[in-house]
C-alpha cells in the first residue's frame, strides 16, 4: 500500500462524535432534512389512529376529533406541518438533482424543474384546501 | 448491497414524492383547518365514512398511506448510524421495512372490514 493509502484510510478510521452534523452548516440542514421522517411518521401513525376509530363507530371518531382540537392538539399538528414543509421544500430541491442529466439527447436544465416542482406542490395545496374549506 | 435495496430505495421515492407535493395540505386540513372548526365537514365522520366506501378512494388511500409509512421507515432506517445508535445498519433497516409493512397490513384489514 502507499504512503498516500495508509493516509487516507487512517483518516478515516478517526471517530466522529455523536454531534458530528451540528459541525458543518450543510450537515445541519442534512440531519434536520432526515429528522423531518419522525413527525411525518407521527402524522401517519394518527391517520391509522383514526382509521381504526373511524372503524368502531361515529361516537368513538368523534372523540378523537374534539380531542384534537384541543390547543396541544394543534400545536403538536402546527409542528408536523412544518416538518413536513422542510420535506416537501428540501425534496423539491433534490429533484434536479435526482433526474438523468439528458432526456431523449436534451440537456435537462434544473430552473424550470424546480419551478414546475414549486409551482405543482402550490397549486395542488391551494386546491386541496380550498375544496376542504368549501365542502 | 442487498438484492432488494433498489425496490426499498424506489418505494422511498415514490412515498417521499407523495409527501412532498400532498402532505403538507393534508396535515394542514386533517391536522388544524378540521379540528379548529374551519374546515368541519372534510373531517366529520359521515363525510371520511362515505369517502372510504368506495374501491377506488380505498386503493388511493392504500397507495399514499403504504408508500409514505414506507419513505418515513426508510428515512429512520438510515438515520440510526447516522445518529450513531448502537444498531446494526442491517438491523436497523430491515426493522423499519418490517414495520412500515404491518403498518400498511393495518391499514388493509381496516379498510376491507369497513
Amino acid at each position: 500500500m502507499t504512503p498516500e493509502g495508509q493516509t487516507r484510510r487512517l483518516i478515516s478510521k478517526r471517530p466522529k462524535p455523536r454531534s458530528w452534523w451540528l459541525l458543518n452548516k450543510r450537515y445541519t440542514i442534512y440531519m434536520l432534512r432526515e429528522l423531518t421522517a419522525i413527525p411525518l411518521l407521527g402524522f401517519v401513525l394518527l391517520c391509522l389512529y383514526q382509521l381504526i376509530k373511524l372503524s368502531a363507530g361515529q361516537s368513538s371518531y368523534e372523540s378523537l376529533l374534539s380531542a384534537m382540537s384541543s390547543p396541544a392538539w394543534i400545536l403538536i399538528n402546527a409542528f408536523i406541518l412544518v416538518a413536513s414543509i422542510l420535506h416537501s421544500v428540501t425534496w423539491i430541491l433534490l429533484m434536479p438533482k435526482g433526474l438523468p442529466e439528458f432526456i431523449v439527447g436534451i440537456r435537462v436544465p434544473p430552473a424550470p424543474v424546480l419551478f414546475g416542482g414549486f409551482a405543482t406542490w402550490i397549486a395542488v395545496s391551494g386546491i386541496i384546501v380550498t375544496i376542504c374549506i368549501r365542502l | 448491497m442487498h438484492k432488494l435495496e433498489p425496490m426499498w430505495w424506489g418505494l422511498f421515492s415514490v412515498g417521499g414524492t407523495i409527501a412532498a407535493f400532498l402532505l403538507p395540505a393534508m396535515i394542514l386540513v386533517v391536522g388544524i383547518l378540521g379540528p379548529m372548526g374551519i374546515a368541519s365537514e372534510a373531517t366529520s365522520f359521515v363525510r371520511i365514512d362515505s369517502a372510504l366506501d368506495g374501491l377506488i378512494s380505498k386503493i388511493g388511500f392504500v397507495v399514499v398511506f403504504s408508500t409514505i409509512t414506507m419513505h418515513c421507515m426508510h428515512r429512520i432506517g438510515a438515520l440510526v448510524p447516522d445518529l450513531k445508535i448502537p444498531v446494526s445498519k442491517k438491523l436497523a433497516s430491515a426493522i423499519g421495512h418490517l414495520g412500515a409493512l404491518i403498518m400498511t397490513a393495518a391499514v388493509l384489514v381496516l379498510l376491507l372490514d369497513s
